[in-house]
């Protein structure tokens, strides 16, 4: 997707199929999946917000309204905003964390890497549960909004990070414990099905169908038909 | 059966802030025996439990299990003979889901995958866990994380079991299934709680544990009616030996 230029928004449209079949395919609630697209919405929209105003010239004519380049890329950089990030959360609502870790781990990556991501998922729900407990016993000895300052907040963070110290040490011990010596051994992952082949190779023969811009150029024929 | 003994020696410790843990303690504990090490709040039990599978190594004094004593060399065996229950068993299950983590050990000690398989399904199945094989360790319920952690310690095959307060955080039912569960195990079990009325269950013998040292070491029927040991230790009589609780405030 990268390797489309900056204008290009035809050439991206039929990329769209793909999070749309998905999303029927897996049928994830909608509604959830564009709630936490909006959270990336923002960054998109500081990265692409000046364009329209450096890049003044005139590209695109949609009947009597002229669009300028700078337009032109900020759309373009929205639709790959949104494919990028709906792709991702597609494979996380479909895939459980640790079948994603051990495909990385196939494809790869390197094993401290995969297991510092296994058990940053086993532990961050651990650490949000701490954290709540903190806040909550704060918040029911402080009174109109004493004991809620900044000061406040620095020595329970110390106190989060030394009670995380302190589980970890502990889980460094109950891994000596079974024998651990600084090799994680991962259990077999389960093994790829024809169907997953199929999967894998239809949808790349597609994405490389929408690259060669022959798609894009048949919707181009199409609205200029429908324009004219 | 020698190696399945634990033998420790005049054993001190003392933690780097300057606090002495463990000041001068020797027991010996010998083949399928049932011990439960009792003692008020930081009197030394895990202090003591942390050095019977070489997470602490002795300052002063001696650990032996079986022949061998606690030494870097022989570490490795000695974590194979004495399977280690942590008192949060969140902290043990660190793997993501319950299969992976009951395969941890087994896969340490350089098994084939087919064994590793069959000791998972083992472990799991003596724990009456085997549904919930392929569930995510975070998403268990405490008796459930319980017993998939007893099980990931089974799976090592271990000849002494060492647990550390197994019964907290279950409810009444849940406590009364890990009892049972734990009866029905053959190995040396060591068992460091608060819950009297479990020790009474599960041990023939009792260690009261005081400021580091041992106050009392015999059988437990004996030393949790000994009113003023209890009392000196910062212990009570189990509620089973208390009679009518209301009757027996008005004599004292």
């Amino acid at each position: 997707m990268t390797s489309h230029n900056r204008y290009a928004i035809l050439s991206l449209l039929p990329y769209t199929i793909f999070p749309v079949t998905m999303l029927v395919l897996a049928d994830l609630p909608l509604r959830v999946i564009l709630q936490k697209m909006l959270l990336a919405a923002p960054f998109t929209l500081f990265v692409g917000i000046l364009n329209p105003f450096f890049d003044t010239t005139p590209m695109l004519q949609l009947g009597n309204i002229y669009l300028t380049g700078g337009f032109v890329s900020f759309i373009s950089i929205f639709l790959r905003m949104f494919l990028c990030v709906t792709a991702s959360l597609l494979l996380i609502a479909t895939t459980p964390f640790h079948e994603i870790c051990h495909s990385l781990r196939r494809l790869g990556l390197p094993k401290p890497f995969v297991i510092q991501l296994m058990l940053l998922h086993r532990y961050i729900f651990l650490l949000a549960e701490e954290a709540a407990r903190l806040i909550q016993a704060r918040s029911l000895r402080s009174f109109n909004g004493r004991g809620a300052e900044l000061r406040y907040f620095i020595p329970m963070l110390g106190q989060l990070l030394l009670r995380s110290m302190d589980r970890a040490q502990r889980v460094h011990a109950a891994m000596l414990s079974r024998g651990f010596t600084g090799e994680i051994h991962l259990l077999r992952p389960s093994t790829i099905k024809n169907t997953d082949i199929v999967f894998v190779a239809a949808w790349s023969a597609a994405f490389y169908l929408f690259r060669t811009g022959i798609p894009s150029h048949i919707i181009r024929r199409i609205g200029a038909f429908f324009l004219t | 059966m020698s190696h399945h003994i634990v033998e420790v020696k005049n054993l001190y410790y003392r933690y780097t802030d300057g606090t002495t843990a463990l000041n001068g303690v020797s027991f010996r504990i010998t083949h399928g025996e049932s011990v439960a090490i009792v003692g008020a709040n930081g009197a030394g039990k895990s202090t003591m439990l942390m050095h019977l599978n070489g997470y602490l190594t002795p300052q002063t004094g001696e650990v032996r299990i079986g022949d061998m004593p606690l030494t870097r060399q022989t570490i490795s065996h000695i974590r194979r003979t004495v399977g280690m229950v942590f008192q949060d068993p969140d902290d043990q299950l660190f793997m993501p889901t319950v299969e992976e983590d009951v395969a941890f050990g087994p896969l340490n000690l350089g098994l084939p995958l087919e064994d590793v398989n069959t000791r998972v399904d083992q472990a799991l199945k003596q724990v009456e866990a085997l549904h919930l094989k392929k569930r995510l360790s975070h998403r268990l319920s405490g008796g459930e994380k319980r017993r998939v952690a007893i099980a990931s310690v089974l799976a090592m095959e271990p000849d002494i079991l060492v647990l550390d307060e197994p019964g907290t955080g279950l409810d009444p039912h849940g406590r009364r299934l890990l009892i049972e569960l734990l009866a029905s195990f053959r190995h040396t079990k060591i068992l460091a709680t608060h819950d009297l009325d479990m020790a009474m269950d599960l041990c023939e013998r009792t260690i009261v544990l005081h400021n580091g040292q041992i106050a009392a070491d015999g059988p437990t029927q004996k030393i949790l009616r000994d009113d003023e040991l209890l009392q000196k230790s910062h212990l009570e009589r189990p509620l089973r030996l208390q009679g009518y609780p209301i009757c027996n405030r008005g004599n004292t």
